[in-house]
């Protein structure tokens, strides 16, 4: 172990995904499925500030309810898809890690059902609409991401 | 044209735009992330399919029909969060390009040779003390399109999870005294020279195996404080 690298245990910084990640890390990748009892699908989009898709992204979703990793990759035209377990009512439908070339840090937010959901109450109002998804079927949502403008994602700090 | 990005990397810097590298223009976000306690993601484990980790997986040089080109070497070094604990029993994964600085990956169009015996990726667990090891070969640096004769340093992507949600970190090694360091703005996006140190691999003469492959050693320090239920 090396101390003038532990000392005094300050993080290692962030660095960009990059563009080659996809075949190292597609073992653990989820196929896209439609959900089974007890889980729901969220799909939708990953836009730049020009609102044009991102291609080449990562989206990396985890279960409220038992921690259960769903990593998905973004298509070329920036569509997303990923299935996880459904949580308790109170808990968000997912926890949700963004990851893509040009981002120079993973950025943490998550996706709820309503825009009443107490996970919302230490969000600013105006940007409490970019977390909440759209019931589009039994189970299923539709839900975006927007790096910049208007509608920009609320990204998480959790401390 | 000279790009010595590290002279004015702080002035460039504005947390997730880094006007030396143009991809963050239009793809980092421009506003604060929201500070947020949550209990469930600082306390809920992410259960990655461990299951499927084999002893293979973290020597990249056993992975094709014979040995790949280039330089053997070892990558080891501890996990641990911001509080010295060790983050055990988690995952890490790493990606690479070869020797000659070309990934195994359909979008790379470096004109430099794919090697049949490498494709450049691993992973693995950290043991009870945070400790992980992989062997792998040196990769080389390459050429890429962000400006006029830019180069990436050589450098391992690594990818982990930590104990909790909150920990998640992806980040790059480098190996020491890269001259191509002050050149690199993705290297020195990164607006603290201290931090980027922390980046840098040390060679090793302990974990050199005697006529093998060359030691280097990588400390990783994951955020969690403040995020885990025991730093609370």
């Amino acid at each position: 172990m090396n101390a003038k690298q532990n000392l005094p245990f300050e993080p290692t910084p962030s660095q960009t995904v990059g563009p080659f990640f996809h075949h190292a890390l597609h073992w653990a990748k989820s196929e896209d499925r439609a959900p089974d009892v007890g889980e729901l699908r969220v799909r939708g989009m990953i836009f730049d500030g020009d609102g044009v898709g991102i291609g080449d992204a990562m989206i990396e979703a985890m279960s409220a309810s038992d921690g259960k990793l769903s990593r998905a990759y973004s298509h070329a035209t920036g569509e997303f898809a990923f299935t996880v377990k459904r949580g308790a009512i109170n808990a968000p439908l997912a926890y949700v890690t963004v990851f893509a070339r040009g981002m120079l840090n993973h950025h943490f937010t998550f996706v709820v059902d309503r825009a009443d959901h107490e996970a919302l109450a230490n969000i600013p109002h105006e940007r409490r609409n970019t977390l909440v998804a759209k019931p589009i079927a039994l189970n299923e949502f539709e839900w975006s991401i927007r790096m910049q403008g208007e509608a920009e994602t609320a990204f998480i700090d959790y401390r | 044209m000279n790009y010595a990005f590290e002279l004015d990397a702080r002035k460039n810097w504005a947390k997730d735009v880094y006007a030396g590298y143009k991809s963050t223009k239009l793809r980092g976000p421009l506003r604060s992330a929201i500070r947020l306690h949550d209990s469930l993601a600082a306390s809920l484990p992410t259960q990655a399919p461990i299951a499927l980790i084999t002893a293979r997986d973290c020597d990249l040089t056993r992975h094709g029909a014979a040995e790949p080109q280039g330089q053997a070497i070892t990558v080891s070094g501890r996990v641990v969060d911001e509080d010295g604990r060790a983050v055990s029993d988690s995952l890490v994964e790493i990606w690479q390009c070869n020797a000659a600085g070309r990934y195994a990956h359909e979008k790379d169009d470096h004109d430099a040779p794919l090697d049949p015996n490498f494709s450049g990726w691993g992973k693995c667990l950290t043991d009870s003390d945070g400790r992980y090891r992989f062997k792998t070969i040196k990769p080389g640096a390459y050429p890429w399109g962000n400006h006029e004769n830019a180069w990436r340093p050589a450098h391992i992507h690594f990818s982990l999870f930590g104990n909790v949600y909150a920990q998640r970190l992806i980040t790059q090694m480098y190996f020491p005294d890269d001259p191509l360091f002050p050149f690199d703005p993705i290297f020195n996006s990164v607006p603290d020279a201290a931090a980027r140190q922390r980046m840098i691999s040390q060679f090793s003469m302990d974990e050199t195996i005697p006529g093998t492959s060359l030691g280097f050693t990588f400390d990783i320090v994951l955020r969690g404080r403040t995020a885990t239920p025991t730093g609370m």
